[in-house]
């Protein structure tokens, strides 16, 4: 387990670009903090790390965005106005956990019947103002300071 | 020949189907959420879901065409809308199109989605004097674009993170308001003023078309968790005239900045954030003052429809833009 303590955007997007760089294989990264903790800024600096070349936004309209990355596809999913699991079936969630890529899921605690590859756990508290901490289980960068 | 197109749109959470007659005479609009479906097919719903999509798409297309007062055969194209949006939702509008297309032998025309919501506006208004700017905001979108001609659409400027009504809705969320939050948000800003309290939006830069609106969420949610923990009570109503006029404020700034600095005089509006009062009429005053003139659908058009993807593929199929039964749906991708 690494934890790291954040105090500002830029280096919660600095901690995702790191793990999106040293990711080689498909993973699924579950992330879970409350609205406004920065789920989608890590995002944006995972996708980074990845290489892909799209602007990430928020999926919690769109549910799933999928963007390609220079070597591996990353599946963006906020799950929170899926009511159960049939309607993540329908909206064609599970096939993204068979698939190939990087899985960044928000909201998504019903989804866990799916997972097939590793995950990486993420929890992130609010310590007020722009301050977070960010609990990783499953990866970690010892070359991450602040 | 009078051109009847059938339109259809997916890509979200409604269903609907629409006859549009010449790109601008709407003979029907069906929309899934505004019909009675418990009675029309019985059992439970779900609100997101492709499952339901195809459970309703071919009796709302069945009632567009009845509602119209036409049969099938009267059709002379199909226009369905291919992206951006959830995929398996989107299929199931594209697959009900190929099957009529090849059924009927008519051309199958793929539609933008937010080619759509800008062709919404043709229904109403006399719009041919080229360029006009273009204004989308909705829960999954914020976007400007000039519009150039019928065959080009150039985004400008987009939202960096979350759609402003995805913003409303999430403040709504925390103020404990029900979803959407939207329009809940309009309704206490009304009874709400100006107070010292001000919630700041992301700059980003004097030239930047772009939106950002993550920052202001974690502002008000900021200071709603202060609020808590000093036990003070919030006045929700000055709460959500400070979240309107912030959101608000940097969208009409945007549009203004487009305006001078592109010389174009007439914008258009289309998502269902444009039924916000308070923005149209900050956007017709503040407008006014430069010159530019403010053209909006009517409310019904404003959110998800049949008619705009039907208006919108009426040109399209003017310039002979088609698609083929390769067409396939995508999440993402650039205005067509």
């Amino acid at each position: 387990m690494a934890k790291y303590i954040l105090n500002s955007v830029d280096e919660t997007i600095k901690l995702g670009e790191l793990l999106g760089k040293s990711l080689t294989e498909s993973v699924i990264i579950r992330m879970d903090g409350e609205m406004g903790t920065g789920k989608t800024h890590f995002t944006k600096g995972l996708a980074l790390g990845l290489g892909v070349r799209e602007e990430i936004t928020s999926p919690t309209f769109s549910i799933l965005n999928i963007y390609e990355g220079r070597n591996m596809k990353l599946f963006h999913i906020d799950a929170y106005r899926l009511k159960n699991i049939e309607e993540a079936i329908d909206a064609g969630l599970a096939e993204v956990f068979n698939d190939d890529g990087v899985v960044v899921l928000e909201w998504g605690d019903l989804l866990s019947p799916f997972f097939e590859n590793k995950v990486i756990d993420i929890k992130i508290n609010d310590l007020g103002d722009n301050s977070r901490e960010m609990i990783i289980e499953g990866w970690n960068d010892d070359s991450f300071r602040n | 020949m009078d051109s009847i197109i059938l339109g259809i749109e997916t890509s979200c959470d409604e269903t609907s189907a629409a006859i549009v007659k010449n790109g601008k005479d709407v003979l029907s609009n069906v929309i899934s959420s505004q019909i009675d479906i418990h009675k029309k097919y019985g059992g439970v719903v779900p609100e997101v879901a492709s499952r339901k999509h195809l459970e309703m798409i071919i009796g709302v297309i069945d009632l567009a065409i009845k509602e119209a007062g036409i049969t099938k055969e009267d059709l002379t194209a199909i226009g369905v809308t291919n992206q951006p949006g959830l995929i398996g939702a989107l299929l199931v509008g594209i697959t009900a199109a190929k099957g009529l297309s090849i059924s009927l032998n008519i051309p199958l025309i793929p539609v933008h989605h937010l080619r759509g919501h800008i062709y919404a506006n043709l229904v109403e208004h006399e719009l041919n004097e080229f360029p006009i700017l273009a204004l989308i905001v909705s829960g999954g979108h914020t976007s400007l674009a000039i519009w150039h001609n019928h065959l080009s659409i150039e985004v400008i400027g987009q939202t960096l993170d979350d759609a402003a009504g995805e913003a409303f809705d999430k403040i709504a969320r925390k103020l404990g308001l029900d979803y959407p939050g939207g329009p809940l948000i309009e309704k206490y800003a009304t009874h709400g003023s100006k107070t010292e309290l001000v919630f700041p939006v992301a700059k980003l830069g004097k030239d930047s078309y772009n939106f950002s609106f993550s920052g202001l969420k974690s502002n008000v949610i900021n200071y709603i968790n202060k609020m808590d923990q000093q036990s003070k009570n919030i006045i929700i109503e000055d709460v959500a005239f400070a979240v309107q006029d912030a959101i608000v404020s940097a969208v009409v700034e945007k549009v203004l900045l487009a305006s001078e600095n592109y010389g174009i005089k007439n914008v258009v509006l289309g998502g269902g954030v444009t039924s916000n009062k308070y923005l149209l009429k900050r956007l017709e005053e503040e407008g006014l003052k430069i010159g530019l003139k403010v053209y909006a659908p009517k409310g019904i058009y404003c959110t998800d429809n049949g008619v705009m993807i039907g208006s919108a593929a009426y040109y399209l199929n003017q310039f002979g833009i088609k698609g083929d039964l390769f067409l396939n749906a995508y999440s993402s991708g650039d205005i067509k």
